[in-house]
């Protein structure tokens, strides 16, 4: 009885100023969900890239692995764990903090005040 | 069916025994008006008659299942219609402003005659000043539509549908999302527009203003259309107790 449509709103607004359906989708409905998905992948993005050393469970070689096999190798000298981990540290940092501003700035050229 | 021989002394908009369902429920049995150009007519009636429906298959935005509209002259109920032909010459403004909310108000109101139009870009921004003028919103230029007021969104949603040149404006309950101080300004704006000579068909709930501005009123209930006349003798002496009922509720 009832077939399920996408509309919303602003979909409605750019049909009925003749917008064909490509248009109504590249300028109307793409950009805003564009927008929409920015904020959310990008912190997905950098979570993601912080959750790695889970998968060290499967046997993946990753930095923070690594950084005990290094201290192992050096008979697991207190002294150095707060170098090498904080070594580790600044590698995640300088990935993820241009990534993080990188977010900032986009969100602000798609700023959508709703 | 084409529209070639449509001339400004026939109906701009003529609806014939419209019918129209969802499912199984029949909203539209039946209507039937007709529009002369320059006229400013509204359609009241209580929630739920049918008023959105009737309104939104003026220019394709809901199909109808029987019956006939034309819209000078172009047969609206033809699975051939150009619906984009229709659109151009059909302006609507809805409840809920439904702006793009990534653009700002100029931006807005010059899309659609730059992308659907084709017109040159900066004389589309030359009239979308004048229009933003028009709807005394100078200096809101630059603003997102999140960042202006219920009605003077409204105000760039009207703007924007008259830079299509429209020959006809819908208008769906286009203040009955603001506030009472804010309605005015859109009303006002509207009366400016009928003044001018605009064909305007308006829903709406605001029962002075139809009086002061419409050259017919149509009072719908259940999907049809109970009484109809010119707000004089609508207003004075309606004869059917449904409208009696209705006008006694809202006046
Ligand atoms: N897309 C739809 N699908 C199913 N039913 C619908 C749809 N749109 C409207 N209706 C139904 O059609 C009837 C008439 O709706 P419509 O919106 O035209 O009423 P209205 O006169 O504009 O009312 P209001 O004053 O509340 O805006 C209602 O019963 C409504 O539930
Ligand atoms: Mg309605």
């Amino acid at each position: 009885m009832f077939s399920v449509k996408f509309t919303n709103s602003e979909q409605e607004a750019a049909e009925s100023l003749a917008y064909s359906r490509q248009q109504t989708l590249w300028q109307v409905i793409l950009p805003q969900c564009f927008k929409r998905m920015i904020p959310p992948s990008m912190n997905w993005y950098a979570i993601l890239t912080m959750a790695t050393p889970l998968c060290s469970l499967l046997g993946v070689e990753e930095i923070i692995t690594l950084s005990r096999q290094a201290i192992e190798a050096e008979n697991n000298r207190p002294e150095l764990l707060v170098p090498f981990y904080g070594f580790a540290l600044l590698i995640f940092f300088a990935y993820c903090y241009p990534i993080a501003r990188a977010t900032i700035a986009l969100e602000r050229r798609f700023a959508v005040k709703l | 069916m084409s529209n070639q021989d449509w001339t400004d002394d026939q109906p701009i908009v003529s609806i014939k025994d419209v019918h129209k369902s969802f499912g199984d429920l029949e909203v539209l049995k039946g209507i039937s008006m007709d529009v002369m150009k320059g006229e400013c007519i509204c359609i009241i009636g209580p929630s739920g008659s049918g008023k959105s429906t009737l309104i939104r298959c003026i220019n394709a935005l809901n199909d109808i299942q029987s019956g006939s509209i034309k819209v000078e002259g172009l047969e609206v109920n033809d699975k051939d219609l150009n619906k984009l032909e229709l659109r151009k010459k059909v302006g609507m403004v809805f409840q809920q402003y439904n702006l793009f909310p990534h653009k700002t108000a100029l931006e807005n109101i010059m899309m659609a005659p730059i992308k659907v139009l084709r017109q040159n870009a900066s004389e589309v921004e030359k009239k979308a000043r004048e229009l933003v003028k028009k709807v005394r919103l100078e200096g809101k230029e630059n603003a997102y539509p999140g960042e202006l007021s219920g009605g003077q969104q409204q105000r760039v949603a009207i703007a924007r549908s008259l830079a299509m040149n429209p020959d006809i404006m819908l208008f769906d309950e286009v203040t009955a999302a603001l506030d009472p101080e804010t309605v005015k300004e859109v009303l006002v704006t509207i009366k400016d527009l009928a003044e001018e000579g605009m064909t305007c068909m308006l829903v709406t709930h605001e029962m002075g203003f139809a009086k002061e501005i419409a050259d017919h009123i149509y009072f719908t209930d259940r999907g049809v259309i109970v009484e109809h006349g010119p707000p004089a003798t609508f207003f004075e002496r309606a004869e059917d107790p449904r409208t009696r009922e209705f006008l006694s509720q809202i006046l």
